[in-house]
């Protein structure tokens, strides 16, 4: 993704009724959100997508030395879905994202067509790990994001990333292999 | 119908991986995991980011993008994916009207022109339980897209709406009617493919249209021409979905009637029951879940035909279902009807019938004995002569809110037996599929007698025409059922002896009942009562049931007005209830805390009790009583100013009665009134308009429309809509509150006195002086009668009353009625108070009105005095000014006269009130001269 230094004052434009800065913002990250949401709300993602850029212009806050817009933008993203996964829990069971998956949450899964197999194991066995941890991993792997960028992101240090990161990869083998992913695939089912 | 795209949507974004960091890691692994994991990107579908990126820029106020286009429609909103592809609502431009738009992707354009052909035959079906497909076209843009475009049918598909719970009756009713839809398709030679829930829409008012004819097939046809691998173990080979596919279909057959039959008695059975009959977790296990039988009966008040039309319809043997829709539908729709008759087509290969009726009966005849009398003696209980009995008690009452209630209260009561008599039977069957006796079960009986024992006497209260007027609210307040049936039901007795047990469940049957009669009014000596009940269970060392004589206590001191003692009393009941670590009672007294709080104004305590008990909030918690404690809690929050906090709780609480009371319950209307308390109190006028509205309509389909608890509603809107600028509609709601005050207390109520006073102030707001004394005169003779002259409630009406006689040229009369106002008021609150605004600007107005300078001075003096005078109402400040500067300039303070003037003209000009500034500007010019 090209870094673009202007957004956080396309941000502050739009704050104070610059249309067209909106607009601008929209397209550049409104694909950057559905992806993150897509794969842990299904259906719900178009509205958390909204609510992240309602979050970002209802917010008075001078902007405190952020690694990048798009790490900014994603921290009021994770904020927005453990919000919405605790309203969801209707039985007011504590929802604590690092122990609960989305599978846990949603017990049917979103009806995404995966072209292939492949891509619908990684699906699954994603849904299966920790919220936290899922999260890690998209956006080291998707969006390229690493280092402190993706530490603001997460809002963690960046040793505590590295940490969600390895322990995310050893969960995914794991579910893989319990889901049964093909004996030649590259990760295989072996322990690490 | 081949078109091309509008524009082009938009570009993807950025790259997928590029290698970023990976030394980071120092996994040795990382690149194989980075390459596997690359795979599971989702697909970037640009139709749905573009549709998005519209929907956002129209929303959020930023620069607006061309619509996306598909054929001539204008896609504005994502409102669904199913299995086959995602739809859309869309606009289309040329007749102008909204048109929902699914897509089927990897469509190539050399599908075969029969497919089309067929696509096009779905067009052409019509019928009200069908919906109407307007076109299907081709995008030939890459990747090209089918799409379909058919009516647009706001609201839920059966899927959802299921989760609803609705009754046993409307399920059926929806079925049938999406049957028609079937049976009017194949009669034109269609076919479904794939019929289940999710393809079954329900709009608001009811009506069923069923969706996706044929598609499934296309689809189906589709993949093949693809080689696409399936997505899923759910889909049968031929399109369809396991678990409602018919097993002819799974072994390689085609999609025929009766294969189409199956999947209708499938979902129907499901709607009905709430589970699969056959499961779907793999074919296999559904091919010997068929040969088996349906996995759970239906509910024993579902009646037996019901159960063997549909039996009968899933069939292993597509020969042996019935001959063809139409007539299924017939049946089912009789069987339904419960009309006891013998149906030829019953009789009619009696075998099969007999075959399925053992799996109807149950998972094994020689196991389980017959549950259908277990709800007899619920049943017992309202019997046809009870249930006219009642009715005619309500009918007879003196109170007209309370015959209106009569019809209200009877469903009520049949809703709540029926729900007895399920969890009656439900108990019953537990006991026999499992052969589990022990604690549970028996508690769950206990629990459903107290139940029915408790229904028992307020039905015989009712007979006796008792309470009549709270038995309304308290119909739908009877408790609840499901909590008889938490398999974790472990009652504190259970840890007694037998001998003592016995002693303490005569004191919860004891407190039960006092507790029925404190909810019906009828409990003098209550207190008493209470008392004795807490000393026994002291002696038995019986906690919980300490909690529940104090919590009863505390109600009974609230009551008599003794708040702070009420405390005490919760406060003991929540320590005895942590004891006796009793969870529920432990947050019903948390909850009577925080509402003594609250009347005792301490709204800082309030919420810290509201944080005790949350603090016990677990997740077996009774969400009702959460919603008690939220509600409570909210109502200390709007009085500190936190209504944002508020309404977030109060949300979750209208969100949770409704799911679980339903719409159209007191306590649901109850949380929408507070909505609208928070909204007003957070000055949002018009939103707090719409939730009272919304609050009045479920306050009437609980309670009626004359209820006493209306007038609370009819107030609070009549204040809005005063505050709002429409003084006639306040008059109107007001007059609607007073209507209800009059037929509940009485014509000559204390009570009515404030109500008419606001009637005063609406009609003198809008022009009507005599209309306005009327309402006046008549609230001060209430007030003055109840309470003597010198009240303070009776300043308002003084007012009201002043300013009609001016506006009819009666100066004495208005002088006299302002002054004695004024007396009151200094006598009260020693003249210091908002509340003198009123009468002084009055005064000073009739004095000036009468020529009398220093007498208008005096009282403009004093005016300028009060606190918050120009704050609390600028218009009225402006015309206080105005008068006192013409007082000033005929008594000789010119100077003094000028800048009165001035401050005049900027108070008028702030409220926009261009006449008066003209008028005021044109006075100090020709003063200058």
């Amino acid at each position: 993704m090209i870094e673009r230094e202007d957004d956080f004052v396309l941000l502050t434009s739009w704050r104070e009724g610059d249309r067209s800065a909106g607009g601008r913002l929209i397209k550049r990250y409104s694909g950057l959100l559905l992806r993150f949401f897509r794969t842990k709300v299904g259906e719900d993602a178009d509205d958390l997508v909204q609510q992240t850029f309602v979050a970002c212009t209802e917010r008075k806050d001078a902007i405190q030395n952020p690694a990048s817009f798009r790490a900014y933008l994603l921290a009021i993203a994770r904020g927005l879905l453990v919000e919405h996964f605790r309203r969801k829990s209707r039985h007011h069971k504590r929802f604590d994202a690092l122990e609960t998956s989305v599978a846990d949450l949603e017990p049917t899964p979103s009806q995404h067509l995966a072209k292939n197999e492949e891509r619908r194991l990684m699906g699954e066995a994603l849904r299966r790990i920790p919220l936290e941890l899922q999260v890690a991993l998209e956006l080291y792997y998707w969006e390229g994001m690493a280092g402190p960028e993706l530490a603001a992101a997460l809002d963690l240090p960046e040793g505590t990333v590295r940490t969600r990161l390895r322990r995310g990869r050893q969960l995914v083998r794991e579910r893989l292999a319990e889901l049964g992913a093909p004996a030649d695939e590259p990760l295989g089912g072996s322990s690490h | 119908m081949s078109l091309h795209t509008g524009t082009k949507p938009g570009v993807c974004y950025g790259p997928l991986v590029t290698g970023a960091g990976s030394g980071q890691t120092g996994d040795s692994r990382d690149s194989e995991f980075r390459a596997a994991f690359g795979a599971g990107a989702p697909t970037r579908s640009s139709l749905r980011l573009a549709v998005l990126e519209g929907r956002l820029s129209e929303r959020l106020g930023a620069e607006p993008t061309v619509p996306v286009r598909l054929g001539r429609f204008e896609l504005r909103d994502r409102i669904g994916a199913g299995g086959m592809g995602a739809v859309y609502l869309a606009h289309d431009p040329a007749l102008d009207r909204g048109v929902a738009i699914k897509l089927l992707h990897g469509w190539t354009s050399s599908a075969p022109q029969a497919l089309i052909a067929e696509a096009q035959a779905l067009a052409r079906l019509s019928h009200e339980n069908i919906v109407e497909v307007y076109g299907i076209g081709v995008d030939d843009d890459e990747p090209a897209t089918l799409f379909v475009a058919m009516e647009y049918v706001p609201g839920l598909d059966l899927e959802r709406w299921l989760q609803t719970a609705p009754t046993w009756r409307e399920v059926a009713r929806a079925f049938v009617d999406a049957g028609r839809g079937l049976a009017s398709a194949h009669a034109s030679g269609v076919l479904h493919g794939d019929f289940k829930p999710a393809n079954v829409l329900r709009r608001e008012n009811g009506r069923i249209k069923v969706i996706d004819f044929g598609l499934a097939k296309i689809v189906e046809q589709l993949r093949v021409s693809q080689s696409d691998t399936h997505s899923g173990p759910r889909d049968g080979p031929t399109g369809g979905t396991l678990g409602y596919c018919a097993p002819e279909k799974l072994e390689g057959g085609r999609d025929t009637h009766a294969s189409d039959q199956f999947s209708f008695c499938v979902a129907a059975y499901r709607g009905l029951c709430g589970r699969l009959p056959f499961g779907a977790a793999s074919r296999s296990a559904f091919a010997a879940a068929l040969a088996r039988g349906p996995s759970h009966p239906l509910p024993r008040h579902i009646p037996r035909d019901v159960a063997q039309v549909l039996a009968r319809g899933m069939h292993r043997d597509p020969s042996a279902r019935w001959p063809d829709m139409a007539t299924l539908v017939r049946e089912l729709e009789s069987a339904v009807g419960r009309r006891p008759r013998w149906s030829p087509w019953l009789g009619v290969g009696i075998g099969l019938v007999l075959a399925t009726a053992v799996w109807v009966a149950g998972t094994d005849p020689q196991q389980s004995p017959d549950c259908s009398a277990a709800d007899s003696s619920t049943r017992d209980l309202w019997h046809p002569e009870r249930r006219r009995a009642v009715q005619s008690s309500f009918e007879a009452a003196p109170q007209r809110f309370v015959v209106e209630a009569a019809p209200i209260v009877v469903s009520t009561i049949d809703a709540y037996v029926e729900r007895l008599a399920a969890a009656r039977i439900e108990i019953c069957e537990t006991r026999s599929v499992t052969g589990r006796t022990g604690t549970a079960t028996e508690a769950s009986s206990v629990c459903l007698e107290s139940r029915e024992d408790g229904l028992d006497r307020f039905l015989s209260r009712i007979e006796r025409a008792e309470g009549l007027a709270a038995s309304i609210a308290a119909s739908h307040a009877l408790e609840r059922v499901a909590p008889c049936l938490r398999p974790d039901l472990d009652t504190a007795r259970t840890r007694f002896a037998d001998e003592r047990r016995h002693r303490v469940d005569q004191v919860d049957a004891s407190l039960q009942a006092l507790g029925e009669s404190y909810a019906a009014g009828t409990s003098e000596g209550g207190a008493k009562r209470a008392k004795q009940l807490l000393v026994a269970s002291t002696e038995l060392g019986y906690e919980p049931g300490r909690a529940r004589a104090l919590n009863l206590l505390g109600a009974f001191s609230s009551v008599d007005g003794r708040i702070p003692e009420a405390h005490g009393f919760f406060e003991s009941a929540y320590f005895a209830a942590q004891s006796g670590r009793d969870d529920e009672l432990a947050l019903k007294a948390v909850r009577n805390l925080v509402s003594n709080a609250s009347r005792r104004g301490d709204y800082l305590g309030a919420l810290y009790w509201a944080r005790q008990g949350r603090a016990r909030i677990g997740s077996e918690s009774d969400p009702i009583e959460v919603a008690k404690l939220e509600y409570a809690e909210s109502i200390a929050l709007i009085s500190l100013g936190r209504t944002d906090d508020a309404l977030d709780r109060l949300r979750r609480v209208l969100e949770t009665r409704s799911w679980l009371l339903g719409t159209d319950h007191p306590q649901t209307a109850d949380a929408q009134f507070e909505i609208g308390n928070a909204q007003l109190a957070a000055g949002d006028l018009e939103a707090a308009l719409a939730s009272y509205d919304a609050s009045r309509s479920k306050h009437e389909r609980s309670l009626g429309a004359h209820h006493p608890s209306l007038a609370f509603v009819h107030h609070n809107v009549g204040n809005v809509q005063f505050h709002l600028g429409s003084p006639d509609a306040a008059r109107k709601s007001w007059e609607r509150a007073l209507e209800i005050e009059e037929g509940t207390l009485g014509a000559d109520d204390a009570r009515l006195g404030g109500t008419l006073a606001n009637l005063a102030t609406a009609a003198n707001e809008a022009d009507d002086p005599e209309r306005a004394l009327v309402y006046a005169e008549r609230s001060q003779a209430i007030l003055e009668a109840a309470y003597g002259s010198q009240h303070p409630d009776l300043i308002q009406t003084l007012t009201e009353s002043g300013k009609a006689h001016l506006a009819l040229g009666r100066t004495q009369a208005g002088k006299a009625a302002f002054e004695a106002a004024i007396e009151i008021g200094r006598g009260a609150f020693d003249g210091q108070h908002e509340a003198m605004l009123g009468p002084l600007a009055g005064a000073a107005r009739a004095a000036w009105m009468m020529g009398d300078a220093d007498a208008t001075l005096r009282h403009s003096r004093q005016l300028l005095e009060l606190e918050g005078f120009s704050s609390g109402d600028p218009g009225a400040a402006a015309d206080a000014l105005w008068v006192m500067a013409r007082a000033q300039l005929a008594a000789g303070q010119t100077r003094e006269a000028q800048r009165t003037a001035k401050r005049a003209v900027t108070s008028y000009s702030a409220v926009g009130d261009d006449d008066s500034v003209t008028a005021v500007t044109t006075w100090l010019e020709a003063l200058d001269d």
